[in-house]
């Protein structure tokens, strides 16, 4: 009997090393520092806009200055799905822990949190960045966003209702990411929008840096208040 | 030859698309990458969105004015290598970049040289 138990507690670890190292095999990494690569990534053109798409936009360019009324000026950042879809020159930086994966977007310093193989809850409160599930299919990760925010302005103006569905992957032998984003929202474009965005691996020695955007508003403040900040 | 290829530099960044994240240069005459302004630095601040520094230097009609020069955002510049300490109130320098389409003395500024000649581009 105890000659026979310990081949079977061998199998058995056998067993579980083949199975750890399969799922290992079967689910990607998009781990790392990634910087934005504008020239192969695609942006909204021609968008496809209701009627109520079109005015809510127009109605917004309407009234706010291209320049003097920006938004991130005022350290306002657009959200999903804008955020994953430039970024200018900011890195962003993913982490993959067993149920998240965290993505630190340097720009305006915003985190999107995706919690993995979980469900939306019912009553989702519309934040900026929404409420992010994903799932591994092979070496896809797949993110499912509701609970978006509206937002008239940014890479893709969005009413609350947009869905948003992406599929990161490792391409060029791992060395940049590719993300198709699939952006339905009935109210503001009558067919979905398919985009790519691409991302190129940061140097070994790259490092994410804070983003501190409102001294500069804090300096106006003080101005008005007569106050001079010491050199 | 040295400021043909930072010309360069500036025309292919712009003409590449760089996106602004905030700064969208629109106020600005995208078409003149090379316009200088040289004077003293009378104020300066590395900070985001974008960097600010008041220039004392000629306007166009050749009087003394206050240049508001806007500039990358702080993250940006540490990437491209700018040392913030070698760039202070009181140090002469020449501005390069994008002059005001109105012809007021403002510009936003791609690189900066120092009296020493040392260059800080994109």
């Amino acid at each position: 009997m105890r000659r026979l138990l310990f081949p079977r507690i061998a199998l058995l670890l056998l067993g579980c090393i083949v199975a750890s190292a399969h799922s290992a095999e079967t689910r990607g990494s998009i781990a790392g520092i990634w910087f934005p690569d504008p020239t192969r990534s695609e942006r909204l053109r021609d968008a496809p806009y209701t009627n109520e798409g079109k005015a809510t936009v127009d109605r917004f360019r309407a009234t706010h200055h291209p320049v003097k009324d920006d938004p991130g000026a005022f350290c306002i950042p657009a959200g999903m799905p804008s955020i994953a879809l430039g970024g200018a020159d900011y890195p962003v930086e993913i982490l993959e822990t067993a149920n998240q994966v965290t993505m630190l977007m340097e720009l305006h310093q915003q985190v999107r949190r995706i919690f993995l193989n979980r469900q939306h809850p019912e009553d989702v409160f519309p934040q900026r960045n929404g409420h992010s599930i994903g799932r591994w299919e092979g070496n896809v990760l797949v993110v499912d966003t509701i609970g978006i925010r509206a937002v008239p302005f940014g890479a893709v103006p969005h009413s609350d209702e947009v869905h948003v569905i992406e599929r990161w992957r490792r391409i060029d032998d791992g060395r940049s990411l590719v993300n198709e984003l699939t952006i339905r929202d009935p109210k503001m474009y009558a067919k979905p929008v398919v985009l790519r965005q691409y991302y190129k691996a940061a140097d070994a020695d790259a490092r994410m840096m804070e983003y501190e955007c409102t001294e500069g508003r804090w300096a106006e403040h003080e101005k008005s208040l007569g106050i001079t900040p010491a050199p | 030859m040295k400021r043909r290829v930072l010309v360069g530099m500036l025309s292919a960044g712009l003409l590449g698309g760089i996106a602004y994240a905030h700064h969208s240069p629109a106020t600005y005459d995208l078409a003149v990458t090379d316009f200088e302004v040289a004077g003293k630095i009378k104020a300066i601040e590395f900070r985001n969105p974008h960097s600010e520094l008041v220039l004392i230097a000629p306007d166009k009609n050749g009087k003394p004015a206050e240049w508001d020069v806007e500039f990358s955002s702080v993250n940006l510049l540490v990437r491209r290598g700018w040392k913030f300490n070698r760039i202070k109130p009181g140090d002469k320098v020449t501005c390069i970049g994008n002059p005001a389409k109105t012809g007021e003395p403002k510009m936003y500024m791609w690189a900066i040289k120092l009296a020493d000649g040392t260059v800080f581009a994109k």
